[in-house]
């Protein structure tokens, strides 16, 4: 039996019907669709995450150290259980010349959190880089990129080169996000992004990073539970292994950080000496060129002096050849007079000669006869002579020995007279006054020994008269008598020879004068020759000398010649010396200069090298002094640095999947309800048809199967429909609005086999099984019956009638309306629901969107004034306080206020997650409004500090479930459990705040109040100069970090973004929902009284009245829908912000009046649109048709 | 001039490739407070004379003259005007509102006209005083048919229409809906007009007009109607 007939009607049943088929089959979409797609999208995201992540292999664990990883720590790595490998990277934040966009440069891993190569390649040489993707389009390969690195606190840099070449672009597998890449130390404090180089360009001794992988955690899906455990066990094991390293690698790394700043040290030292022996040497120099400098002067006074002295010399020399030469001419004259007097005496002479020589021969005949004459007179002189001489013989000895005695006699009283007189002369002086006793005595000493001397020489005296002098005298006189009688003997013959003599003398006496005058004559000639002679002599001598003088003169005045010229060539030669010495001088002058020079420009700037280099050392010191223990983080990858995007990314897909336990069970319930609705209308409208099956035989099975097919076909095509666009269009969609905040890869979409059965199941449940239930009940009465129109639902009475004074005042049309409200009660509840739930979810739609949109502004608007924080190191030096506080007060910043600034732990929320709370302890609370509007959300009732109670975030409360008057327990930053007292609740949308005054802070932290921080308001509040700004603090050795608020506004707008997409959607399904809904029960409506309606229009109503007859129920009904619909999405909404928002993040929960007029103004235009449709649909209704029918 | 004239009145269907003439050159004539019957087989063309008479659907040539106004250039909405002002309609099926009591069904009609009858009045009329707060559920097709006259006339109209009023009656409910019609005419003095194809109802018209074939066979005027009580089908 094919019952063709029958599955022809089945089918035609279906043709007739497209709008309610379509209606079942869009409910059935809707609802699948929005319940597949929900459960799928959380799912396929995290599918596709987990495959990026596994396809790049990321580390299923992370270790970091502040100071690295040394051998000691890898040690312990290397020997983790159940590791599967570990691979050891190098990292470093820089930033990219020039600006103050950060980059992290990682090392290029070998097989560990690879990189996906989205362009170009991998670096393969030192100076080969690649860039994030995110960059590509700022940069192309083959560019070269150049970054400057700050050197860490030992001043040590890490890099070996800065300047790179781009080889290609990557995605990281461990840095998902584009938005927020985390906290870095460089640039602006926020990580802009990443880039990969070779580990040799890296100079370090320890790695920055260990990833490892577990081999228990290979195939595990890691947002699964066993993936968590398994991973927080590993945590806990090498957690519990790296225990005792923070204090051994402290000891090391102190240890090599001394010697290197020892070293640095005595680098400062000697750059010192250097400078100050180039000093030395300068002013040596200095010395040596003044000395020059004065030498040459000294020597140029000598040489002029010299030359004076030479010129005066040469000038007198000058002057006395001028006078030798006057008188060498008066000579020369003279010599020429003597010449001519010469020559005249000559003549004379020859003259006289002559006249001489004749006298000469008379004289000479006389003197022979004169000769003669004396011959006779000379023998008779001879003869007396002789008797004479024997008389004089005699005489003589008488008168030697007469005279020996007189003498004799004489010689003693000279003596004696002499001695005499010595003594008087001592006596005298003896007399003398004052005479000093030394010579006193000396002249008693000598008068003592000249009376001595005068008495024996009286004595000898004495002696010598009676012996010698009287006898002598005696002989004497008788000798004396002979002799004169000898004496006249002789004296006559003598008297004999005078005769003689005297003729002879007469003669002689002619003679001579003859000869006097001769001789004169001779002696005079002699002397005129003498003369003469002597004269010519002299004149010879004088020519002599003359021509001795002119030659004298003449060599002298070469002479002077040639002292000119020598004292011309000494002067030259002095001078040139002098020159070249002042050359050299003038040459080492400038050397001298430009050393100088050079030492003045090099100095300061080595000057300051070596301040800076000493203030950098003393800081190092310093801060090897500070230097606390390592600290060791083992970071999954949600945790690690960089690790926002998978957080972000998390948070996300929890989102979805939250949401997809509430939306698609409202969907299911409201679309199931409607389908039931118009099965049984449907049933109904079949009845008489069902009737005549029966009557002609065929069974109830027959009867029903025809109402499951059609149910079945609606129900599973929109299910399938619905199906297959949840698995593909709504991923899609999410991953459309999460996807531009991320790098990981398209979202892989995967069939989930569990969540399609069950759209089917409750497609079966909420159409077929409708429909089956609707049959059945009819077929339950007979053939005949059902042959029978079903009689019209009765009129009835309402409970509004009986409230006269209303029933009285409302209008017919009014009473008409309510009373067919009444009379269709599945259909007014049906109604009511469909709207309601429409409203309900667009209405939560809306809100949430709302709440979230207005989140930022409100949060950085109207709550949270100051730009950023920035927190202070500890121990800083003066130096750096001032250039903290010289930026802190200087042009761009608008206000600030001091504050203690803390990060404070708490664990709360479901995952039991370490919350990270804001402790801002202001100096005053004066004017703290100004930062941070505290106030309460709802009153915006400004809260007062109290002395011993803190004031606590509205999110931070509502996760730990507290209210004012409560007591919690937070851990501090250096982890000690401190109890503070809640005495108010501030509104705050996103991250934990504690914020109290300076008495509650020394109550709770038992810790004197210090400020480390500052809140900062600048003058251009814009996000650009904000980085700027924090670049500017980071920049300082001051500043511990910026804290800003763009990191947290980022990754909330990418939640934000996403959540208010899949809102769209789940508003647009929710919208489409309403338009089947309403358009399914009005077209019901509409076909259940289309007699009533024909009649309605053939009495002359108009076209709108006609609508309005029948439309003012939905109207009224939507209305109440809408109401109901408010209440319900009030409930949805709470739920889904009690649910999805992130741990630190709250929603406003702030109903905005939007949220309610859209959805009023939606429901209101569809409800609108529909009865535009219906205005139309009744118009063209055949009213004479219905007329004729029977119902 | 006659109350209404109908002249040249043609009425073409489209049913797919062929042309239906409905009405083919359709004249006559009804004089005020007549009480016309119409009278053809099924398929003569009389429900087509009715519903354009009604002012329910639009003629396709010719002119309908009510009153003097040529409905036959009437817009949809002069005609529904027409329709809520001076037709009042009887239907074969009452097409009385389930959800709404024998008053208020009169109601429904009268409230949307100035100058109507008091609803209670116009029940009262046709004998139903005391079925005023009944839905038609509870009432009988009679009485039905006798609220769907009620609620016709209530509102005073031109014309009474009444389709084949006693096509789902039995023969002694069927005469008593008839009296109640003719009492409208010649006591109210209403222009009522009765389209049957029962030939037997015929005598108690001022005017037969008998329809064959789309066209008018022949227009009979009656003297001397028969009394309701005469007649026997």
């Amino acid at each position: 039996m094919s019952k063709k007939i029958l599955w022809r009607d089945i089918l035609q049943s279906i043709r007739k019907s497209k709008g309610r088929f379509l209606s079942i089959f869009g409910l059935m979409l809707l609802g699948s669709f929005a319940l597949v797609g929900l459960k799928v999208a959380g799912p396929d995201m995290q599918i596709t995450e987990a495959n990026y992540a596994k396809r790049l292999n990321a580390a299923d664990l992370t270790v970091v150290s502040n100071y690295g990883l040394d051998k000691s720590d890898r040690e312990i790595l290397n020997d983790t259980k159940g590791l599967k490998k570990v691979e050891y990277g190098y990292l470093k934040d820089v930033v990219v010349k020039n600006t103050k966009t950060s980059f992290r440069l990682f090392s290029a891993p070998k097989s560990i959190s690879t990189y996906e190569v989205k362009k170009g390649r991998l670096p393969q040489h030192n100076d080969e880089i690649a860039l994030d993707y995110q960059y590509a389009s700022d940069y192309k390969v083959g560019q070269t990129i150049r970054f400057s690195e700050k050197a860490d606190a030992t001043g040590n840099k890490v890099l070996r080169r800065t300047n790179f070449k781009i080889v290609g672009f990557v995605y990281s597998g461990e840095i998902l996000s584009d938005v927020n890449l985390g906290q870095t130390t460089a640039g602006t404090g926020e990580l802009k992004g990443y880039a990969v180089v070779l580990p040799a360009v890296f100079d370090s001794d320890v790695y920055m990073t260990a990833r490892m992988t577990f081999t228990n955690l290979a195939n595990v899906n890691p947002y699964t539970d066993t993936y968590q455990d398994r991973l927080q066990a590993h945590k806990d094991k090498l957690n519990q292994e790296l225990k005792s390293q923070p204090t051994q690698r402290l000891a090391a790394i102190k240890a090599t950080a001394q010697k290197l700043v020892t070293k640095n040290q005595r680098k400062l030292d000697d750059a010192q000496q250097k400078l100050d022996d180039a000093k030395t040497k300068l002013s040596a120099a200095r010395k040596q060129l003044d000395a020059g400098a004065a030498e040459i002067k000294t020597k140029q006074q000598e040489l002029d002096t010299k030359v004076a002295a030479a010129n005066k010399k040469l000038a007198d020399g000058a002057a006395q050849l001028k006078q030798a030469q006057s008188q060498l001419t008066t000579a020369q004259q003279q010599l020429t007079q003597a010449k001519v007097q010469l020559d005249a005496g000559q003549k004379t002479l020859t003259s006289k000669q002559q006249e001489l020589a004749a006298a000469k021969q008379k004289l000479q005949t006389a003197k022979t006869q004169l000769d003669q004459a004396q011959q006779q007179l000379t023998s008779a002189k001879q003869q007396i002579a002789t008797g004479q001489a024997t008389l004089t013989s005699k005489q003589r000895e008488l008168n030697q020995s007469k005279q020996q005695l007189i003498a004799a006699n004489q010689q003693y009283t000279a003596g004696i007279a002499q001695l005499q007189q010595g003594l008087a002369a001592i006596t005298q002086q003896l007399q003398t006054p004052n005479l000093p006793e030394a010579q006193q005595a000396a002249l008693k000493q000598k008068q003592a020994e000249l009376q001595a001397q005068l008495q024996q020489t009286q004595v000898k005296y004495a002696d010598f008269k009676n012996t010698t002098y009287n006898p002598g005298l005696q002989k004497i006189a008788a000798g004396q008598k002979e002799l004169t009688a000898n004496q006249q003997t002789l004296q006559q013959k003598q008297h004999e020879l005078q005769q003689g003599q005297a003729t002879y003398n007469t003669k002689l006496a002619t003679y001579q004068q003859g000869q006097q005058q001769y001789q004169k004559g001779a002696t005079e000639l002699a002397q005129g020759e003498q003369t003469l002679a002597q004269k010519t002599q002299l004149y010879q001598e004088n020519l002599a000398k003359y021509q001795a003088g002119q030659k004298s003169f003449q060599q002298k005045q070469a002479e002077l010649a040639q002292g000119k010229a020598e004292l011309a060539t000494q002067k030259a030669n002095g001078e040139q010396q002098l020159a070249t010495a002042r050359t050299t001088l003038a040459q080492k002058e400038s050397e001298y200069q430009q050393q100088e020079q050079k030492y003045q420009d090099q100095a300061p700037t080595a000057r300051r090298e070596i301040a800076a280099g000493q203030a950098t050392l003393t800081n190092a010191k310093r801060k090897i002094k500070q230097l606390t223990a390592p600290v060791y983080s083992l970071n999954s990858r949600r945790e690690m640095p960089g690790g926002e995007g998978y957080k972000i990314y998390t948070t996300v897909s929890e989102i979805v999947a939250a949401l997809a336990n509430v939306f698609p069970i409202f969907f299911y319930f409201v679309a199931a309800l409607v389908t039931f609705t118009t099965m049984g209308r449907f049933v109904d409208e079949e009845r008489i048809n069902s009737g005549t099956l029966r009557a002609l035989g065929y069974d109830n099975r027959d009867v029903i199967r025809k109402f499951t097919f059609y149910s079945f076909m609606s129900s599973m095509l929109g299910t399938l429909a619905g199906v297959i666009l949840g698995h593909t269009l709504l991923p899609l969609i999410i991953h459309n609005a999460y996807h531009s905040g991320f790098t990981i890869p398209e979202i892989e979409l995967h069939f989930h086999l569990g969540i399609t059965l069950v759209a089917f199941a409750l497609a079966l449940l909420s159409a077929v099984l409708p429909a089956y239930i609707a049959a059945k009940s009819e077929l339950n009465a007979s053939a005949a019956e059902l042959l029978l129109p079903k009689p019209p639902a009765a009129g009835s009475k309402i409970l509004l009638e009986r409230i006269t004074p209303i029933w009285r005042r409302m209008s017919f049309t009014h009473k008409v309306t309510a009373r067919n409200i009444f009379r269709y009660k599945k259909r007014m509840l049906m109604t009511i629901f469909g709207v309601a739930g429409a409203v309900a979810l667009l209405f939560t739609g809306y809100s949430v969107r709302n709440s979230v949109a207005g989140m930022s502004e409100t949060q950085f608007g109207d709550i949270i004034h100051y730009n950023m924080i920035v927190a202070q190191n500890d121990h800083l030096t003066a130096d750096q306080k001032t250039d903290y506080q010289n930026l802190l007060h200087g042009q761009a910043i608008a206000q600030q206020a001091p504050v203690h600034y803390e990060e404070l732990t708490k664990v709360a929320g479901a995952n039991h997650d370490n919350q990270e709370i804001k402790l801002i302890v202001p100096q005053t609370t004066k004017h703290f409004n100004d930062y941070i509007d505290v106030r309460a959300r709802k009153s915006h009732d400004k809260i007062t500090f109290s002395n011993d109670g803190v004031i606590i975030s509205e999110r931070l409360s509502t996760l730990l479930n507290v209210k004012v008057g409560d007591t919690i327990t937070i851990k501090d930053a250096d982890n000690q459990s401190r109890k503070i007292k809640i005495s108010g609740i501030t509104e705050m949308y996103m991250g934990h705040f504690i914020l109290m005054n300076q008495s509650a802070y020394q109550k709770f932290f038992s810790t004197k109040y210090q400020t480390n921080g500052n809140l900062i308001i600048l003058k251009n509040g814009s996000r650009n100069n904000t980085e700027t700004q924090a670049a500017k603090f980071m920049k300082l050795s001051a500043t511990a970090g910026v804290v800003q608020n763009t990191t947290l506004t980022n990754q909330i707008a990418t939640i934000v973004k996403s959540l208010s997409k899949i809102m769209m959607v789940l508003i647009i399904v929710a919208a489409l929902l309403a338009i089947v809904i309403l358009y399914n029960l009005t077209n019901i409506n509409v076909s259940e009284r289309i007699r009533e309606l024909s009649t309605v229009k053939v009495l002359g109503f108009f076209d709108n009245e006609v609508t309005m007859y029948i439309y003012r129920e939905t109207i009224l009904l939507t209305l109440i829908g809408i109401l109901a619909g408010f209440g319900i999405g009030d409930v949805l909404y709470r739920y889904i912000l009690a649910v999805v928002p992130p741990d630190d993040v709250m929603f406003n929960p702030a109903l905005a009046g939007l949220s309610f007029l859209r959805p009023v103004v939606m429901i209101g235009l569809i409800t609108a649109i529909l009865g535009l449709v219906v205005n139309r649909k009744l118009r063209n209704i055949d009213m004479l048709e219905a007329l004729k029918s029977v119902d | 001039m006659s109350y209404i004239e109908v002249k040249h009145n043609y009425k073409r269907y489209q049913m797919g490739e062929t042309e239906i003439l409905a009405n083919n050159d359709v004249s006559f004539e009804i004089e005020k407070g007549e009480l016309a019957v119409i009278l053809g087989a099924s398929g003569a063309g009389k429900s087509t004379v009715l519903n354009i008479l009604g002012g329910m659907d639009t003629n396709s040539e010719g002119d309908v003259i009510i009153d003097g106004q040529n409905i036959a250039n009437y817009n949809a909405k002069q005609l529904t005007e027409y329709r809520r002002k001076d037709i009042g309609f009887v239907f074969q099926f009452y097409n009385l509102v389930p959800n709404l009591t024998a008053k208020e069904n009169v109601e429904l009609a009268s409230e949307i006209v100035e100058g109507a009858q008091d609803s209670a009045q116009a029940l009262k009329d046709v004998g139903l005083a005391n079925r005023i707060d009944n839905f038609p559920a509870q009432l009988s097709g009679g009485e039905q048919q006798r609220v769907a006259i009620a609620r016709a006339v209530a509102k005073n109209p031109k014309i009474l229409l009444c389709d084949e009023p006693t096509g789902a009656l039995d023969y002694e409910t069927g005469k008593q809906v008839l009296q109640i019609v003719q009492d409208m005419c010649r006591k109210k003095g209403a222009t009522v007009i009765i389209v049957t194809h029962n030939a037997a109802i015929a005598p108690i018209g001022n005017r037969v007009i008998h329809l064959r074939d789309a066209r008018i066979q022949r227009v009979e005027i009656n003297a001397h109607p028969e009394e309701i009580a005469n007649i026997e089908w």
